[in-house]
């Protein structure tokens, strides 16, 4: 399977969330092919469609089994920081906890 | 405790948090309008929980039948740490150095069903979690909760909690344990 891929250079962070600059190009095994052209008249979906949904399934899940997170020294320092001086509640988790409590918090 | 004001809204029910187990809740209606979310309560959470790699509680409604409940929330847990380089723990962090890495717990995926949505119940969610951790912190060194935020509008939700962003990880956030012991503190 050949995969290609490249991002053109885009003039702000706003446009990468709004628009589809990516664009993908791969070959498949005529079985494989075949089958994806099943699932499209199962599901009546665009062939777009349904493989743009099964990258987002397996990119976050590949994302989630992550169990470590190496950070960058700054945000190391921010964590730490934040460890040793932990910040006061601030007034909405003070509200969601009084919620909470109305709402059946155990005792 | 001193009696506070009504915070949510009259029409939200009184909920519980349980252990999920599939015997006694119905996930099958589950739709929090984010399909991966959807996804996996309906067929991985039970894979994830055989493996020991996380755990999911479940929000569901006091007054409906305990032998089978609806689920109209979940959040899933498991353990977490951000490791040290090690150029840095040799002379760096002087206090908490002999921590590498990091102890954290990890709420991996937190969604509530779109039925319940508006009602304050997400907060409701995310406190149930925090209390959660807060219990295990008594058995399991734990200094803090790491979200993992499935789009921006979850991180300005967990944000506004008070949970603070990582700047170059914008989707992970965290919120230190000793922060909300202070906030669930009697203040009188």
């Amino acid at each position: 399977m050949v995969i290609q891929s490249h991002r053109p250079k885009l003039s702000t962070e706003r446009q990468t969330r709004t628009t589809k600059n990516r664009r993908i190009a791969f070959r498949l095994t005529d079985e494989l092919g075949a089958q994806l052209d099943r699932a499209v008249a199962l599901t009546g979906r665009s062939q777009t469609d349904l493989i743009t949904e099964a990258i987002a399934d397996k990119a976050d899940e590949v994302i989630r089994a992550q169990r470590l997170l190496e950070l960058t020294d700054r945000d190391m320092d921010a964590l730490l920081a934040a460890i040793e001086h932990p910040p006061v509640p601030n007034a909405a988790m003070l509200r969601s906890i009084a919620r909470w409590r109305e709402r059946g918090a155990p005792a | 405790m001193k009696s506070s004001e009504p915070t949510g809204r009259a029409d939200a029910p009184e909920v519980v948090v349980e252990r999920l187990d599939r015997a006694h809740h119905d996930c099958s209606r589950f739709s929090c309008g984010k399909a991966p979310l959807d996804h996996y309560l309906r067929e991985t959470v039970e894979r994830d929980q055989d493996e020991r790699t996380a755990v999911a509680y479940v929000l569901v409604d006091k007054d409906q039948p305990a032998k089978f409940r609806r689920v109209i929330g979940y959040f899933t847990l498991n353990s977490f740490a951000f490791p040290k380089k090690q150029a840095r723990r040799r002379d760096q962090d002087r206090n908490l150095g002999r921590y590498n890495p990091v102890p954290a717990v990890l709420l991996g995926r937190l969604a509530l069903d779109e039925a319940f949505q508006g009602r304050g119940l997400g907060s409701v969610l995310v406190v149930s979690a925090l209390t959660q951790v807060l219990t295990l912190s008594e058995q399991l060194g734990t200094a803090v909760v790491v979200v993992h935020a499935i789009d921006d509008e979850a991180a300005s939700f967990y944000e506004h909690q008070g949970f603070m962003r990582f700047r170059d990880e914008p989707r992970h956030l965290y919120y230190p344990l000793a922060t909300f012991a202070a906030a669930l503190a009697p203040t009188e």
